[in-house]
């Protein structure tokens, strides 16, 4: 996936991409748009064998103990940061802006119909998270956002982002 | 209740959510979207099955804080009449002000609440604000936050939380004030 602007920009939105800066490692490349999770725990990474270092990555990266693609999306849900304002190059250790507030727009795993406030979940393929596509779930308990807009047989959400690690957004009870 | 444009300042962080044409909607409402089966009054819809359209809270089905609470999606800046089925805007942040329910005081940081109307029924644009450690069972549906301290006032100030914020009746209970 190339570097894509996810923002949606809708007037009543347009103070509300709120910001932070995160550290991304030289051995890890981030496109403008990719989902990113804080690396905040242990074992979140190379199949459950790292050591939380506190940088940002995209969810591709995202490889617990348990290698399956549910449990890699319930790891993403819980740490997830937010979305990349801007890219970082393989080989390049900085510090980039990530997004972790405002209404994004994504493509679908698959089509559907939405209704607003449904559940926007990673979803990947495989055992592998994609970086810039979600799935809408009617219940779940591992999203990072809730669906903005709805439709039938759409391949595009807006999505109301909520970052866990900055936020401290919790799970419904 | 008529419509009124309760809207003071800030993003109002607006999503589009469906409305069926048997449901009425005045601009001002508070809203909710309908994700659990049988959260709203059978008298007033034709369905009991959540299917995850906008009603005021006036639908709910008794004042049961939970359903309030979790599923509160805003406040609609767009009414819709009755035999129309469209989509209404529906303001999920913002400082708006609305009615109290009886004149009293109000202090920055309470919480502000949607009022009843009836032992069983939500009003759709009345609030009462309290502190975490008056609040009963009437007070747990919050909307937000007071943003203005008054003595005796009649209307109040807030900050709005919705679903959308991220923010449940589990987290303002863990945080207290």
């Amino acid at each position: 996936m190339s570097d894509y602007d996810r923002r949606y920009l809708d007037p009543s939105w347009e103070n509300s991409f709120e910001t932070v800066e995160v550290k991304i490692h030289g051995g890890t490349t981030v496109e403008k748009g990719d989902l990113l999770f804080l690396d905040k725990a242990n074992k979140l990474r190379s199949r459950g064998s790292s050591s939380a270092d506190w940088y940002g990555y995209p969810f591709s990266v995202m490889s617990g103990t348990t290698l399956t693609l549910a449990s890699n999306k319930t790891l993403a849900a819980r740490h997830f940061l937010g979305v990349a304002a801007w890219h970082s190059d393989y080989g390049v250790t900085e510090t980039i802006t990530t997004y972790t507030g405002g209404l994004f727009q994504y493509s679908l795993k698959n089509s559907r119909s939405i209704k607003v406030g449904q559940y926007a979940a990673p979803t990947g393929s495989g055992v592998t998270l994609y970086n810039q596509k979600v799935q809408i779930e009617s219940t779940s308990t591992d999203y990072i956002g809730y669906a903005g807009d709805g439709g039938s047989f759409r391949s595009r959400v807006n999505v109301v982002l909520l970052s866990r690690a900055i936020s401290g957004v919790s799970r419904e009870i | 209740m008529a419509a009124v444009n309760r809207y003071l300042r800030g993003d109002t962080k607006e999503v589009e959510c469906d409305v069926h044409g048997n449901v009425v909607v005045e601009k001002g409402d508070f809203c909710v979207i309908m994700k659990t089966n049988n959260m709203l009054s059978n008298g007033k819809i034709a369905t009991t099955t959540a299917d995850w359209y906008l009603y005021p809270v006036s639908y709910l089905a008794g004042v049961t804080p939970y359903y309030f609470d979790a599923n509160f999606a805003g406040i609609a800046m767009k009414g819709s009449i009755s035999g129309t089925t469209e989509k209404v805007p529906v303001a999920t942040a913002g400082i708006f002000r609305y009615p109290l329910k009886t004149q009293t005081g109000v202090t920055v940081g309470q919480y502000v609440s949607g009022a009843t109307s009836s032992a069983t029924t939500m009003s759709a644009q009345i609030v009462v604000s309290k502190k975490a450690s008056e609040r009963t069972d009437e007070y747990y549906g919050v909307v937000g936050t007071c943003v203005k301290t008054e003595a005796g006032a009649t209307n109040c100030d807030f900050g709005l939380m919705s679903r959308f914020s991220g923010v449940s009746y589990s987290t303002l209970i863990q945080t207290g004030d």
